[in-house]
Order: structure tokens, then C-alpha cells, then sequence
């Protein structure tokens, strides 16, 4: 049995069509990526699946259970990290996680959680004392207290610094540890070929791919990037000519071919240099990432 | 149980961190009041008293020196007419009489004879005076003669009015604190909640609404009974008002009509959409009661008009309540008109706003 099970899910306000008809599945113990550009329809999805919005139309089901009528029940075992962070302003660290965690019948120990979360220092700190990242934190130490069979993260990382970034990734990957199945929406395509086992790609209401990172590459933008600098300059066609190489962009005597067959590429540019007298140095390679993909699906850039 | 004590205690501890709350809630009703009753009320520290000797024996110049060597009462004498002048100008609080005989009656046994004028426009300082003095008569008297009940002290009223406004304005702004408290508190705060999504992490959890609208509820009445705790106890300490109600029935009114308008700022909470809407609307509905519903100025001198107005808005039948419970000490049921108005406004605005409630 899955731990999620969504079919044909649509969700609108008014004339705007939010979510449209989509499907998926999650395994118990997976890390499953919602990614896609804002407004793509991600937190409509997780909330009708979270039981805090009703759909318009399809099934959703959580551990077996039908999502609407069960929605007490539901809450029990879920636990959710809301896009919104604020709490309540007069409240340290400590007492509001301990009253969230009054609301649930089972629970995790204060501070254990805050030790998962490293936020044992700040037990005492006021939740408008801290900053943006260490407030993120909270909130997914919030969504664990209950130690719940599946945990949302709703863009856990949007607008943190890069270090900040990495704290949550490692949380998320002891929550692997811990065999929590994880769904998370985010719009960063590294977050999403790190953390995922399998992702989703999202775009004006429905899925537009899925499988592991690995799969959507090689399916979308089996590509890669080399780049290299050659001396003496080669012309663009000797270049382009080396096996395997399907296009050539050069500049100032540094070139940047793609390839499906990187391997035998990188070999190739080696013994065309040597057979010309010219020494290839420089050399970097660069695998596709999901952006490749989403540009290749939508014919547009994620950030824009 | 264990959820609902948590969210109390949380309640509680967050108002208790909210200084500008806690300002509003305790020190503004408390300076309102101290302000009000200095300008508009006279107050008396000591109770003055004329004596009037007319048996001229030892006893009653002993019962006179008796007197004045207590401390809280500020004795003159002179003739009777005179000291009656002085009473009813307003310049001594009380005139006794201790009538001729007074040594012979309490020679044969019998209970002394005197008389005493009380003003009655205070009623509350003529009454503290009546009672302190027979109790002090009684005292010297039974003192020098080992007999008890040697004196009859007849009560007698010079003039007759209103309570004094000391003893008005201190429900008054009780009445007043709860409906500002209740409008403010509730109504703000779960417009708060709601905007910044406290409201929609709640609903994820497993944690019904009722439960959470119920401990927000009771940390407010708490939070009244307090106040009205301490408002009295300003009231008594500096304005020396005589509570004649009895306590229960005063906080059975306190919460009563804090529940009351609660509900009123619930209603507003479900009814705005940001925190400014429902400040304005709260205001919008404070301030006008606050000066027409008769809780710092008595109905008996605004014009017929506003008479009726201030009979159209809830916080007179809570401010008329309290008066007469708590100052006039009647029983609960003599102002049933006023506590079922009450009952009818908390009861309304409590449906409606469970029926428009949102989560966001």
C-alpha cells in the first residue's frame, strides 16, 4: 500500500484552474519531490492531501485512509511544516513546541527534537527573536512532534541562505534515517536531485514528468556539457568533428561541445589534440540537472 | 484536559508577556479611575463628626474624649443647630447627640440615649459612620460599665440624594475595562492568528476548533476576574467605596459580561480580514459606548435622547448591573433585565461568528 495515493486531483478558484488533474503515488519511507516554479499548483496539491483543503474533484488517500472523511485520524499520523512560519510572537522555542505537541496523542520528546533540529541552544529564545533559517527550523521541528508517518515540507528552504539551505537538507536526510516518508515542494532544482528519491514535475496544475532525478535526465536532456581550451586554436569543424560530439559553441580558443556519450567524447578530444599537435587543457564536464529538463518540457527557464 | 490546561497556561503566559496588553488591560482602567474620581469625587479620609453634649455628665465627656482619641473620626463640638449648618454644608459627615439623661439611664441599667444626623447625599460615608460610631460607642460605654447594649443610638437622615460618584465611576469603569478587554483581546488576536497562519498550522493538527476557541475563552475570563479584582481593590483602597454586593454575585456579573463582549469581539474577529479592519471596527464600537452608555456620567443628567441611546447599547445594562449589585448590594435577580440582555447579546454574537468563523 502506498503511504500517498492521489488520483485525478483538481482543485479551482474561481476561473483559475490551481490544480489539474493530477496523479501520484508515494511508498512508505520515500522522499518525494514536488518541484516546479511558483504558482505551479504544489501547495494546493499538499494542502488537499494535508485535509486542509477540500478538492474539487479525485481521490486522495493517506496510509490507506480516504483523505476527507478521515481527516482527524489523518492529522494523528501527518506531520506538516506550513509555508507561513510565523507562531505565536510571546512563546520561547521550548513552550511552543511543547504546546503543539499537546495536541497530538502520541508525541516526541521536547528535547530530543530539539536536539534533531539543533535548535537546543535557542530553547529559551522567543519565536520573534530568531531569524528566518532558525525559524524554519521550528517549523519542521513542529511537524515532527507527533513523530508522524509522513511528513510535508512546504518549500523548506525557499528564501534561506545557502548554509541555512544545507542545516534543513541534513535534517531531511536524517528524517531517511528515521524511515519517515517525506514529501517536499520546492522550486530549487538542487534541493530537489538531492534530496529526492523520486520527483514530480509541476507546471501550470499537472505533473509534466516523474521518476528519479536520474530517470528525468536521461529521458528529458540525456546531454552533457564538456568544456575545454585548446593551443594552438582549432577550427569549430575539426572540433566538431570529434565522435560523439553533437554541437560546438567556441570562444577565444575555449570550446563547449555537448554530447550523449560523454566518456567517449572526452577520449576522442584528447586524440583529435594530439593528432593536430595541440595540448587540451581546462577540461570540465557538467551532467544535465532537472533545469535542463524543465527547459526542455516547457521551452522555459524555471526562474523566470 | 491536559490540552486544554496547556493552551490556558500558554494563553495566560503569552497576555502576561504582552506589556502593552497588560497596559491596557490593568493600569488604563486603574488611571481612568483614579483620574475620574479625584477630579469628580469628593473623597473623604477621615470622618468628621460634631458632638453635641447635652447631659453634661462624666460619662458623656468621657464617651466625647473617648472619640476624639480615635483617629479616623475628626471630632468637633458645638450647638446643635451650628454642627447641623456644618452638616448639611457639606463640612462634617455626622452630628451626635448625646441626650440628657444619658448618665441617669446608664446608672439604672438601661441604655444610653443619644442621637445621631447623618448626611445622607454620601450613603456609603454615612453609613460607615453610623456603624463605626454606635460600634464605638458601644465599646467605651461597655468599657466603663461592664454592661453591654448601654446605649439606643437613633438614626436619623438630615438630607437624602445619590451615591456619591466615586462610588459610580468604580463599576463604571469596570463595565468599561471588560468591554474594551473583551472587544479587543478575542478579536484582535484572532485576527492575528489568522493572518499570520497560526490559525491554518492549528488545523492541521488534530486539535478540534471548539477546544481551541474554549481555552482562548477561558484565559480571557481569567484574565477579567482579575481585573475586576484589582479595580476593586483600588476602588476600596483609595476611594474607600463600600462594597455591599456580595462577591460571587459580582463575579458571577464580571464574567457574565466579559463572556458578553467577547463574543461581540469574536464576532468581529470573523467578520474582518486584517488586523486593521478589526482594530477599527473595534474602536468603532468601544467608543461610542464608552460615552453614551452611561458608565462614567449618570443617565439622570444626559437629555432624554440619550437616555435612549445609551438603553439601545449593551454596556449600560453591565454598568447598571454591577452598580446595583455591587454598590447597592442587591440580590442577582432584582437586575435580570440586565443580565438576560447580556445572555441575548453574548449568545447572538457567538452563533453568528461560529457560523462565519474561517481559518483563513
Amino acid at each position: 500500500m502506498p503511504a500517498i495515493s492521489v488520483k485525478d486531483l483538481k482543485k479551482s478558484y474561481g476561473s483559475v484552474v490551481a490544480v489539474d488533474g493530477v496523479s501520484f503515488e508515494v511508498e512508505e519511507r520515500e522522499i518525494f519531490g514536488i518541484l516546479g516554479p511558483n504558482g505551479a499548483g504544489k501547495t494546493t496539491t499538499l494542502e488537499m492531501i494535508e485535509t486542509l483543503r477540500d478538492p474539487d474533484s479525485g481521490d486522495v488517500s493517506v496510509l490507506g485512509m480516504e483523505a476527507r472523511k478521515n481527516a482527524r485520524a489523518i492529522k494523528e499520523l501527518i506531520g506538516v511544516q506550513l509555508q507561513t512560519t510565523v507562531f505565536f510572537d510571546n512563546l520561547t522555542v521550548w513552550e511552543t513546541i511543547d504546546l503543539f505537541g499537546s495536541f497530538y496523542k502520541t508525541r516526541i520528546d521536547t528535547g530530543s527534537l530539539l536536539e534533531l533540529v539543533s535548535l537546543q541552544d535557542k530553547a529559551g529564545a522567543m519565536l520573534n527573536e530568531l531569524s528566518g533559517g532558525l525559524h524554519k527550523r521550528v517549523s519542521i521541528a513542529l511537524a515532527l512532534v507527533n513523530d508522524p508517518r509522513i511528513v510535508f515540507l512546504d518549500e523548506p528552504t525557499t528564501g534561506l541562505d545557502p548554509q541555512a539551505r544545507r542545516h534543513i537538507w541534513d535534517i531531511v536526510e536524517q528524517l531517511r534515517g528515521r524511515e519517515k516518508t517525506v514529501i517536499v515542494t520546492t522550486h530549487y532544482i538542487e534541493e530537489a536531485e538531492f534530496l529526492c528519491d523520486r520527483v514530480a514535475v509541476m507546471d501550470y496544475g499537472k505533473i509534466i514528468a516523474e521518476g528519479t532525478p536520474n530517470e528525468l535526465i536521461d529521458r528529458y536532456s540525456s546531454e552533457s556539457n564538456i568544456s575545454f581550451r585548446l593551443t594552438p586554436h582549432l577550427d569549430d569543424d575539426t572540433v566538431a568533428g570529434i565522435s560523439g560530439v553533437k554541437s560546438v559553441r567556441s570562444n577565444d580558443g575555449g570550446y563547449n561541445v555537448t554530447t550523449e556519450t560523454p566518456q567517449d567524447t572526452l577520449m576522442a578530444i584528447f586524440s583529435t589534440a594530439q593528432a593536430n599537435d595541440a595540448t587540451a587543457d581546462e577540461v570540465s564536464m557538467t551532467r544535465a540537472t532537472l533545469e535542463d529538463v524543465f527547459l526542455k518540457i516547457t521551452g522555459r527557464s524555471m526562474r523566470e | 484536559m491536559r490540552q486544554f490546561a496547556k493552551f490556558l497556561g500558554a494563553s495566560l503566559k503569552m497576555i502576561y508577556r504582552e506589556k502593552v496588553a497588560l497596559f491596557w488591560m490593568f493600569l488604563f482602567p486603574i488611571i481612568l479611575m483614579l483620574l475620574l474620581g479625584t477630579i469628580f469625587g469628593r473623597t473623604n479620609q477621615t470622618i468628621s463628626i460634631g458632638v453635641v453634649d447635652l447631659d453634661k455628665t462624666i460619662v458623656t465627656t468621657a464617651v466625647t474624649g473617648a472619640l476624639k482619641e480615635i483617629k479616623a473620626f475628626d471630632v468637633s463640638s458645638g450647638t446643635l443647630s451650628k454642627l447641623k449648618e456644618n452638616l448639611q454644608n457639606g463640612k462634617i459627615n455626622a452630628v451626635l447627640v448625646l441626650n440628657k439623661g444619658f448618665l441617669d439611664s446608664v446608672k439604672h441599667g438601661k441604655p444610653g440615649n443619644a442621637t445621631i444626623y447623618v448626611d445622607q447625599s454620601s450613603a456609603t460615608v454615612s453609613d460607615i459612620t453610623y456603624s463605626t460610631v454606635s460600634q464605638v460607642l458601644g465599646k467605651i460605654v461597655q468599657g466603663m460599665a461592664k454592661i453591654p447594649d448601654l446605649i439606643v443610638l437613633n438614626k436619623k437622615s438630615v438630607v437624602s440624594n445619590d451615591m456619591r460618584y466615586v462610588d459610580f465611576i468604580v463599576p463604571g469603569v469596570l463595565a468599561m475595562t471588560l468591554m474594551t478587554s473583551g472587544l479587543m483581546g478575542l478579536s484582535l488576536a484572532f485576527v492575528q492568528y489568522r493572518e499570520k497562519g497560526i490559525l491554518r498550522r492549528i488545523k492541521v493538527s488534530p486539535l478540534p476548533l471548539s477546544r481551541f476557541i474554549g481555552s482562548e475563552l477561558t484565559a480571557d475570563l481569567i484574565m477579567a476576574l482579575i481585573q475586576a479584582a484589582i479595580l476593586l481593590l483600588v476602588g476600596k483602597l483609595v476611594f474607600k467605596i463600600h462594597i455591599r454586593g456580595s462577591l460571587i454575585n459580582i463575579a458571577f456579573l464580571v464574567i457574565l459580561g466579559a463572556a458578553a463582549f467577547l463574543a461581540v469581539g469574536f464576532l468581529i474577529s470573523s467578520v474582518t480580514k486584517t488586523l486593521k479592519t478589526a482594530e477599527m471596527a473595534s474602536n468603532a464600537i468601544t467608543f461610542p459606548m464608552m460615552f453614551l452608555s452611561g458608565v462614567f456620567i449618570p443617565l439622570a443628567i444626559l437629555p432624554p435622547f440619550l437616555v435612549t441611546v445609551a438603553k439601545a447599547l449593551p454596556l449600560y445594562y453591565l454598568g447598571h448591573a454591577l452598580r446595583e449589585v455591587m454598590i447597592r448590594g442587591k440580590m442577582l435577580w432584582t437586575v435580570w433585565p440586565d443580565i438576560l440582555v447580556l445572555i441575548g447579546v453574548g449568545l447572538i454574537c457567538f452563533l453568528i461568528s461560529i457560523k462565519l468563523f474561517r481559518w483563513e
